[in-house]
């Protein structure tokens, strides 16, 4: 069976729940966190740093639409 | 009594070749089943001078298999009007060549110098001169003045450049064999699965230009920004207030940034140190075609493809050099006295132009850039014949400007900095101004330099901090490619030529890859990019791409041949298009929901109907096929909103709204022509306005 990627049309990387694109927002989501974090002296929790991302035009497109699922699976708090 | 014939690219070519030509006489003009011709009598001997209109003859499939068919192999050089549709008038001309070459005894090449040009006066030399190609010669020319035709012709080369035009001929029989191949691949699976036809294109340097498009949108799409904090400070000195820049650019912590504010505000600091610095700003080098088309997009927004149509018009106008050159060298032999003393009869470049004659020695900064068939870009001196339009005006003011800037003094710039020291932090004043202009007041407009002059300081002076407050912003995302930054980064990748580059560039429009003049990758770009990365990467690798750039180089040196580099290429593709064939099923399928969401998109306005708030559409009317804004709720709203469109061109529905009426905007692209984007809405209401009342003139009478 073809595994599709929940956000895209695109196929699903072997061993992971998204495709290669969304993947790839997610890797810089995760990263860009630790920095978010510093920079608010550790005092941002991840749903505070989803809600200014996605207030944000900087953010891409495909982060917004991940952040999204990620908040509808509860992942945010 | 010997009769020439001489063979140029274009129909102006043709006149100014055979102007220079004939000495005594004008030549006449004479017309052969409708396709103009000059005969010049030239002492005994008698020159016809015809024209081609670019390529008459073209690459084509040998059989007549269906246009859907793939793979094809077997090609030939065929006249355009067999190899292609809608190239009647080629067919007239081949026909009349081939009719007067039978008077000649003697053949020239007089197409422009370069690959192209080597080329289409191969090919007709060849085809419809019956094989003259082996004993015709070469006039080699970088401008059509009289004095550089002439000399051409004295100086003609006694056989033609057969290695150029092997190497012409090479690059359009393997992007031929790339294009057809693999387009017809992506055609036919997706016509398979979605029985909807669209044309889908790809090709040797098409496919990795996309490429580039396509990651930087991938790049945007998966961007995180990163919050980083500024300082805005603002310093009283002398009464006099000016922004100042503290020692860290950027804070990556916001409590940092805070505890500063707090250590500096409402203190005062001291002028710890002065400083000045002065640079030499050497003169810009002479124009390449890739420079011409950066400054001119630069300047006048004009896109590449549309620069380069300028220049040439300029070039057939005798008023600039061939403008497809990758040189940065202007030798002395093009006469520079000669151009000064000529473009010193245009107004706005009299004063320029005596001031640079009567500074000595004329001596040009020329650029690393060589091209051995062409100098750089330049005015002639001649002076236009004709009243040139807005944009012919901007693109030659650019290239004499630029040319004379080439020969002007270095200018020179002094850079101040004052630093200021509040406790242990130090804040800085900049300045900046020209001392001496030097060849910034030769190139005028577009030579662009912000001055800032600082007040008179002194070290140990005093200073107030008046302001200071902290800025929150945020790490942004590489910008999108425009038309120019996209040939450029083409040229750096050393894929494609300076004579096919912006016609790439264009293709990506026409297919709807890509939208928006800060080129946006639309779906379809993303989805065509992804099955050539899966199933066959190398086609839209750069590596591969500029290697195979580099063995067509060699052919113009002698190096490789012609049939080598083809039968190398069609061993390359045989396995690789045969197996897409294959797999034509899971190609369609992975394209067919694209290609029908990017046809509902393309005709879906994202604005709803102003009357019944229902879904606009751009249809056609069934009886005149004409097309035009009309709403789905015609039927169950009875709702007659309409708006009338452009009937020409490719459509584009633009996500930018109209900033008077907020609509949703169009644009229309035709070929050659500008992109015109325009709002439906506002284009009714104008129509629809009362026309102001027509003003009358009572012209007085005289009486006798």
């Amino acid at each position: 069976m073809v595994d599709h990627c929940p956000l895209c049309e695109r196929l699903k990387e072997p061993s992971s729940e998204f495709c290669s694109f969304h993947n790839a927002a997610l890797k810089n989501l995760e990263d860009a966190y630790s920095s978010w974090s510093k920079a608010y002296d550790g005092k941002l929790t991840r749903e505070e740093y989803y809600e200014k991302l996605t207030a944000l035009a900087e953010t891409g497109r495909t982060v917004k639409n991940l952040i999204e699922h990620l908040r509808e699976k509860g992942e945010g708090n | 009594m010997a009769t020439t014939l001489v063979v140029t690219e274009k129909p102006d070519a043709a006149l100014h070749v055979a102007e220079a030509l004939s000495i005594k006489r004008k030549p006449k003009k004479v017309s052969v089943d409708g396709v103009p011709f000059y005969e010049v009598q030239k002492d005994e001997d008698r020159i016809l001078v015809c024209s081609a209109l670019g390529h008459l003859y073209a690459v084509a499939a040998k059989g007549n298999e269906a246009r859907s068919q793939y793979p094809v192999w077997d090609f030939g050089w065929k006249p355009k009007h067999l190899a292609e549709r809608g190239q009647r008038k080629q067919q007239k001309f081949i026909e009349s060549i081939s009719k007067v070459s039978k008077e000649a005894d003697r053949f020239i090449n007089a197409c422009d110098y370069d690959i192209e040009g080597s080329l289409i006066g191969y090919t007709i030399l060849k085809y419809a001169c019956d094989g003259a190609d082996q004993k015709a010669q070469r006039m080699k020319f970088s401008t059509l003045t009289t004095k550089e035709l002439r000399d051409a012709y004295a100086k003609v080369s006694p056989q033609l450049d057969f290695s150029l035009a092997y190497a012409g001929m090479c690059r359009h029989e393997v992007d031929w064999l790339y294009g057809i191949n693999l387009s017809r691949a992506l055609t036919q699976s997706a016509y398979k699965a979605s029985h909807r036809y669209a044309t889908l294109s790809t090709g040797r340097v098409q496919g990795p230009t996309l490429r580039f498009v396509v990651e930087r949108e991938r790049e945007i799409e998966t961007f995180v920004p990163t919050p980083y904090w500024v300082l805005k400070t603002i310093v009283d000195v002398d009464g006099k207030t000016i922004e100042a820049e503290y020692e860290i650019e950027r804070f990556e912590v916001k409590s940092q940034a805070e505890s500063t504010i707090k250590e500096c505000a409402g203190k005062n600091g001291l002028i710890e140190k002065l400083e000045s610095r002065t640079y030499r700003l050497s003169p810009p080098t002479p124009f390449d075609l890739s420079a011409l088309q950066a400054e001119a997009y630069r300047h006048f927004g004009f896109t590449p493809r549309a620069a380069l149509g300028i220049a040439e018009r300029l070039y057939l106008d005798q008023l600039i050099s061939y403008p497809r050159t990758s040189s940065q060298k202007l030798p002395s032999s093009i006469g520079y006295e000669e151009i000064m003393k000529g473009l010193s009869q245009i107004d706005a470049y009299r004063s320029v132009t005596a001031m640079l004659s009567a500074s000595g020695t004329l001596v040009p900064n020329e650029g690393k850039k060589d091209d051995p068939a062409h100098p750089a870009v330049y005015p002639t001196g001649g002076v236009p014949k004709r009243m040139l339009d807005a944009r012919e005006q901007k693109l030659f003011d650019l290239v004499v400007r630029r040319f004379l800037a080439t020969f002007g003094q270095t200018a020179t710039k002094q850079s101040d900095k004052a630093v200021i020291k509040v406790g242990d932090h130090s804040f800085f004043l900049r300045g900046s101004r020209i001392l001496e202009k030097g060849w910034i007041s030769l190139y005028g407009p577009y030579a662009k330099f912000e001055e800032i002059t600082l007040p008179t300081l002194k070290e140990g002076q005093e200073v107030s901090i008046t302001e200071i407050s902290l800025e929150e912003k945020y790490t942004q995302p590489s910008s999108r490619y425009n038309p120019s930054s996209l040939l450029k980064a083409m040229e750096e990748a050393e894929i494609g030529t300076k004579a096919t580059r912006a016609d790439i560039v264009e293709t990506l429009y026409r297919r709807g890859y890509v939208k928006e003049l800060r080129m946006v990758a639309t779906p379809l770009a993303f989805r065509v990019t992804e099955i050539l990365t899966n199933y066959c990467p190398k086609v839209i690798d750069v590596t591969f791409t500029r290697e195979l750039e580099g063995k067509m180089e060699q052919i113009e040196s002698g190096k490789q041949t012609r049939e080598h580099v083809v039968v190398e290429t069609v061993d390359y593709l045989k396995p690789i298009v045969e197996g897409l064939k294959t797999k034509e099923d899971q190609i369609g399928e992975e394209l067919t929901n694209i290609i029908t969401e990017m046809w509902r998109a393309s005709i879906t306005l994202s604005v709803p109907c102003p009357k019944c708030g229902s879904i606009l559409k751009v249809v056609r009317n069934p009886k005149t096929r004409k097309r035009f804004i009309g709403c789905s709720g015609k039927w169950e709203k009875k709702c007659t909103f309409g708006l009338p469109v452009p009937q020409f061109g490719v459509l584009t529905l633009l996500e930018k709204r109209c900033p008077e009426c907020g609509f949703q905007m169009v644009q229309v692209r035709s070929k050659g022509r500008r992109p015109m984007v325009s709002c439906p809405n506002c284009y009714v209401n104008k129509l629809k306005a009362p026309k102001p009342t027509e003003e009358v003139t009572i012209k007085p009478t005289v009486s006798k």
